[in-house]
């Protein structure tokens, strides 16, 4: 894997570098990691120092030069309607891990962030995934569910994560306990990426619902917050159902795209170009994935995964007691039935309006909760049902804990989606920070 | 047999004609004027000589058959239907009654017209013969063929219309040519010959008694552009597609406040439902600047010289077309000079608008700031050949009457006085908003005490006129409330004196907070790479090392918890009532690595407690400098507890916080004392005070502070059993 590290300072760089090059090595992945930090204009001995550190250990080059040129591309496309030969600095990795904070470049204009080039990087490169660090002052974000919630890349952490097994190689990372089951699986996110992007560019102007193959009786269960997110127009107070089906992606990036400034994401929606259609497949892939995890599964009220699933249905477990190894079975297990009961699963969950298609969307299972509400059949089951679950899931943990009323936790709070049953726990693990506090006392 | 009978119209219909829908000279003579705008002309010049007037254009002029098919024919509408001049102009005439109308001024008419690749044409009509006639047909119009020297047109064109009357009716001495000046200058709007759209049209007066008076008609021009205090500019755009008209109003420095400032707002068509549900009006913009006729204007303009020439030239003109329809704006008719009702609004003391919206309610009568038409000049700009050809034959629209001077009366004109109207209203509404702002800041800047100098001197004004008794009695009250008030602005420079960097350690904080992120991060990788040299040459003692590293970067992170609320937007949003357990146990989790050897309970607090609305900031800000305290109290105690209780009565809920410290030391009805800032309960000697917390006697001010915000109360109350000190929030 390749993976592109981006950060101003040397020192900072290296670290970060040197991070991830020992996860690769720890937990056994291949990565080939290149830096692209501040080469030109070093200001003392002290950032001399650095660079020369960086160099000695990995390829450098250097990043000013890089967002120059990233830039220039993303003007001549707007402006020119052309994309300009060759490659450029940013092209061919397969993930770019760019700090929040470039204001050591000294590039004129507004002081650069991660953020500020994010949106061009995945625009105009062909790097499929990015992930910002340092954009906010926490470990675990109790608000949405994601990360760095404001973040324009894929995913915002602290750098300080970027060593954990977790992050990279999800299986058998039971050492640590700070797991947080909203992380990504970093390692399979390009490979997903770039299918999606394939999926995209052939079915630009073809309806996103359709496309990815929403039943029919879901869209009236998504919120409006979500649709508005794919669409301004489809939030419409009177559009009805069909407005959203008629979202494409091309739309989508001509009308709500995140990426983009307005006048260029309608500028490049017009362009009949060949390699606009690419920046459209691009930037909308990362966007809908986005917008899968947050607005859709975020909630676990339209799109539901296994533990959720679990906790809210333990019927599903079948008629023995929940054990917090067999919950935690809808976790560790990537295949069917996600250590769901096999014969309930084959019955209710197999099914093809109840299962998501997540190949290649979402790095986990999950399913569509409203045909599972709608069901008489799942009704009586949980009717039936006699065994009572005190099982919480962890979402900092990735794992089932007994609820206590202690003062020693599982610790409920309420994220800030607008659904009901948004009460959810963690176990509050010391030396991390969660965010934001009031999170707990709502 | 069957035959056809025609109508005989009488000529002297043409001299009614003329005469009863064109009565003035001024009226009369723009339409020739007009004339030479339709032709394209860039210039047009007025010759007054002996007994006659020339109107002279550098237009296309015309051939025999334009002149026969549209000058010879009354009340031809070619104007109506053809959109724009060959020169692209937008046609301002319309029913071609503007050569009925010379009668009015002159017996008789002369035409030299030259156009290019034709024969030139000279015409002549004696109006005298035409009414003596017995029939309209019988008007003869004499015509003939005839080179014309370029001279006779502006600019050396050898194209162009001179239109000279003879026999003239009135005698036009200095003060009556001035008057007609005066109309003429002001028949092109100002804001085309100022801004930035001109349209290369210019109006000439040739006349010996009046001299000089174009030029101080225009220099007085230049000086209004200059002096402006507020500006009011408006554009409608597509209005009959439902689009809304664009106010933008500006403020010049030092007219109602001391800094520039702009607003913009936008409105729908109509402004109210009187007039109808839809706009019947397309297009319009409008420009309006208004005047400060006190106080020194700028360029060396004297104010009296201002007031003179907005009295003569000022108030808010319309324009059709670029040509301004007399009636409006002008002083010889009341309902025409006020036609926007500014003068009836400020004779009858409104003090709200009718048309603004609610959300725009200041404090105060705003309203009696409108701008009187003295001290306004502006020009609102209408198309009615557009509008006409917008409505498409149905319903009403801005439509010119035949006399040339006004609007009908209709629906769309009330539309369009309503929209100007809401525009002034907004000055007057927005200027007193900034007015009351200004005041703010100046009470604001104005210390109390010399607001009380300020009553002191009005009373030495005033000592004549009070009994001496009185003015003794009131000049010591006033003289002593001035000394307590010098004690309590010193008092509270002193305080601002702590306060101020207290604030300022408090923001390098949590910068500082940001950078302990970073440092953590290195002290990650150094222990990381310590345990792998650890496992690489077997060499215990560098683990030991590692696990310290982690332990100082372990507390380091702990310390940033203290700062989180203050960096986290939700944490610092007061939209809801909090948990009063879930905020006590975050803050005592975030107190811990800075009160070590503290056991902390927080299980008496009910988990369905709620403190009253505050930001998650807010109340562990509160609970943090209580736990302060606390630590500062209990540090020479062998015991460190502090407990929280909390409960609800009927209506009533507390918070009580209790600790093992040294208590009050002062009886608890003197308690309440330690809530004034400054106030010091515990002297901590030099070995301990290093390990304090705070210590600047403002905990527990901002205690009380907090809490008072949020409709809660503070005070110590009896001890609980086993603890030295009780405090209790109440709410």
């Amino acid at each position: 894997m390749k993976i592109l590290v981006c950060d101003d300072r040397g020192d900072d760089a290296l670290s970060v570098a040197q991070r991830i090059k020992q996860a690769s090595s720890d937990y056994g992945f291949d990565a080939e990691v290149t830096v692209f930090s501040k080469k030109n204009e070093l200001k003392n001995d002290e950032e001399k120092a650095a660079l020369a550190k960086l160099e000695a250990s990995f390829p450098t080059s250097d990043l000013k030069g890089a967002i120059t040129d990233l830039f220039a591309r993303e003007e001549a496309a707007v402006e020119s309607n052309t994309l300009g030969e060759g490659a450029i600095a940013f092209d061919g990795f397969d993930i770019a891990v760019i700090d929040s904070n470039l204001a050591y470049l000294h590039i004129t204009g507004a002081r650069h962030t991660a953020d500020t080039v994010a949106g061009p990087i995945r625009s105009f490169s062909t790097t499929p995934y990015l992930v910002s660090t340092n954009g906010a002052d926490f470990d675990f974000d109790l608000q949405y569910l994601v990360g760095d919630p404001k973040t324009v890349a894929d995913f915002g952490i602290p750098a300080s994560h970027l060593g954990s097994q977790w992050l990279w190689k999800r299986t058998s990372s039971k050492l640590e306990s700070f797991r947080p089951w909203y992380w990504p699986d970093l390692l399979n996110a390009p490979k997903r990426r770039r299918e999606q992007i394939k999926l995209i560019g052939d079915n630009i102007d073809n309806s996103i619902v359709k496309t990815l193959d929403f039943p029919k009786g879901v869209l009236s269960s998504i919120p409006r917050s979500a649709v508005a997110w794919l669409s301004p127009d489809a939030d419409d107070p009177r559009a009805d159902e069909s407005a959203l089906s008629k979202v494409t992606f091309r739309t989508f990036f001509r009308n709500a795209c995140r990426s983009l400034p307005r006048n260029e994401s309608e500028a490049l929606a017009d362009s009949k170009a060949a390699w606009a259609k690419d920046v459209i497949a691009r930037v909308v892939a990362a966007e809908l994935e986005h917008w899968l995890r947050r607005e859709l599964l975020g909630p676990q009220e339209v799109l539901v995964d296994s533990p959720h699933l679990i906790s809210r249905m333990p019927f599903l477990l079948g008629s023995v007691a929940p054990t917090s190894d067999r919950l935690q079975a809808s976790v560790e297990s990537s295949d069917p039935p996600y250590g769901i009961d096999k014969g309930l699963y084959a019955a209710h969950l197999a099914i093809d309006d109840r299962q998501f298609k997540n190949e290649p969307w979402l790095d986990r299972p999950a399913f569509w909760r409203p045909p599972l509400m709608d069901s008489g059949a799942i009704a009586k089951l949980a009717l039936e049902y006699n065994q009572s679950s005190d099982f919480v899931f962890l979402e900092d943990q990735s794992r089932f804990e007994k609820r206590n009323t202690g003062e020693s936790g599982p610790w409920e709070f309420v994220s800030k989606f607008d659904s009901a049953g948004t009460l959810r726990y963690v176990g509050q693990l010391e030396g991390v920070r969660y965010a934001p506090k009031s999170s707990f006392s709502v | 047999m069957k035959k056809t009978l025609w109508f005989k119209v009488d000529a002297s219909l043409i001299k009614e004609l003329g005469e009863r829908l064109i009565g003035r000279a001024d009226i009369a003579l723009g339409e020739l004027i007009k004339n030479s705008f339709d032709a394209d002309a860039t210039t047009c010049r007025v010759v007054f000589g002996d007994d006659r007037i020339e109107v002279i254009d550098d237009g296309h002029g015309m051939d025999a058959d334009s002149f026969e098919q549209f000058w010879m024919r009354v009340g031809t509408t070619h104007k109506l239907q053809k959109r724009e001049s060959p020169g692209g102009r937008t046609m301002t005439g319309s029913k071609g009654l503007g050569r009925l109308a010379t009668q009015f001024l002159a017996d008789r008419l002369e035409i030299t017209t030259a156009r290019r690749r034709h024969p030139s044409l000279r015409a002549w009509v004696d109006w005298r013969d035409a009414t003596n006639s017995s029939d309209l047909t019988s008007v003869g119009v004499k015509i003939e063929e005839k080179e014309v020297p370029n001279s006779d047109f502006p600019n050396n064109s050898n194209y162009g219309t001179k239109v000279t009357l003879l026999g003239l009716k009135q005698t036009w001495d200095t003060q009556t040519l001035e008057t007609l000046g005066n109309s003429l200058w002001q028949l092109r709007s100002p804001f085309r010959q100022k801004g930035t759209d001109q349209e290369g049209f210019d109006i000439e007066i040739a006349a010996s008694g009046i001299q000089g008076a174009e030029e101080a008609f225009n220099k007085g021009l230049e000086r209004v552009f200059d002096n402006w205090r507020a500006r009011i500019r408006g554009r409608l755009s597509d209005g009959r597609s439902g689009a809304k008209a664009s106010i933008t109003l500006e403020f010049k420095a030092d007219y109602g406040a001391d800094d520039a400032e702009e607003f913009k707002e936008r409105v729908t068509l109509p402004v109210r439902p009187d007039w109808g549900e839809e706009s019947l009006i397309d297009r319009c913009r409008f420009e309006i600047l208004i005047f400060n006729l006190s106080g020194r204007q700028t360029a060396g303009l004297h104010v009296g010289e201002l007031r003179e020439y907005l009295q003569s030239y000022g108030n808010i003109g319309v324009y059709d077309n670029g040509f301004r329809l007399p009636y409006y704006g002008a002083s010889v008719d009341p309902g025409g000079y006020d036609w926007l009702g500014l003068a009836a609004d400020q004779a009858r003391r409104l003090s709200v608008s009718e048309l603004l919206p609610e959300r725009l309610r200041v404090d105060g009568r705003y309203m009696l700031d409108l701008p009187a038409q003295g001290r306004v000049f502006g020009a609102v700009e209408i198309s009615t050949q557009w509008e006409r050809r917008e409505v498409r034959g149905k319903g009403e629209y801005l439509e010119i009457l035949s006399g040339r001077d006004r609007l009908h009366d209709n629906g769309a004109f009330r539309q369009l006085r309503d929209l100007i109207r809401y525009a002034t209203d907004l000055y007057a509404n927005r200027y007193r908003q900034r007015v009351l702002r200004q005041s703010e800041e100046d009470r604001d800047r104005e210390s109390s005490v010399d607001t009380q100098k300020r009553a002191l001197t009005v009373l030495e004004r005033n000592k004549d006129e009070i009994p001496t008794r009185v003015y003794r009695e009131l000049k010591k009250d006033v003289e002593s409330a001035i000394k307590a008030t010098e004690a309590h602005e010193e008092d509270l420079d002193r305080r601002a004196a702590i306060l101020a960097p207290l604030a300022s350690a408090g923001m390098a904080a949590l910068a500082l907070n940001h950078e302990i992120g970073r440092e953590t991060r290195l002290l990650q990788d150094a222990s990381a790479r310590l345990r792998r040299l650890a496992r690489r040459i077997g060499e215990p003692e560098l683990v030991e090392l590692a696990d310290q590293f982690e332990a100082i970067r372990g507390r380091m992170l702990a310390l940033q918890e203290l700062f989180a609320p203050l960096l986290d937007e939700s944490d610092k949003a007061a939209i809801s009532r909090l948990k009063v357990r879930a905020v006590a146990r975050q803050t005592v989790d975030a107190m811990r690595p800075v009160t070590p050897g503290v056991s902390y309970s927080t299980s008496g607090i009910p988990d369905d407690l709620y403190f009253p609305q505050g930001s998650f900031a807010e109340w562990s800000a509160l609970i943090q400098n209580i736990l302060s305290n606390a630590w500062n109290a209990m540090l020479q105690s062998e015991t460190r507890n502090v407990v929280f209780v909390g409960g609800q009565r009927g209506r009533k809920s507390w918070l009580r916080i209790s600790d093992t410290g040294r208590g009050l030391g002062v009886p608890l009805e003197e308690a309440a004392k330690f809530f004034q800032p400054f106030e010091r309960g515990i002297e901590l000697d030099d070995k301990l005070r290093a390990a304090a917390l705070g210590g600047q006697g403002l905990g527990l001010a901002i205690v009380r502070m907090i809490a008072s915000r949020r409709n809660a109360s503070v005070r110590f109350v009896e001890p609980e059993e086993g603890f030295a000190t009780t405090l209790e929030v109440g709410w």
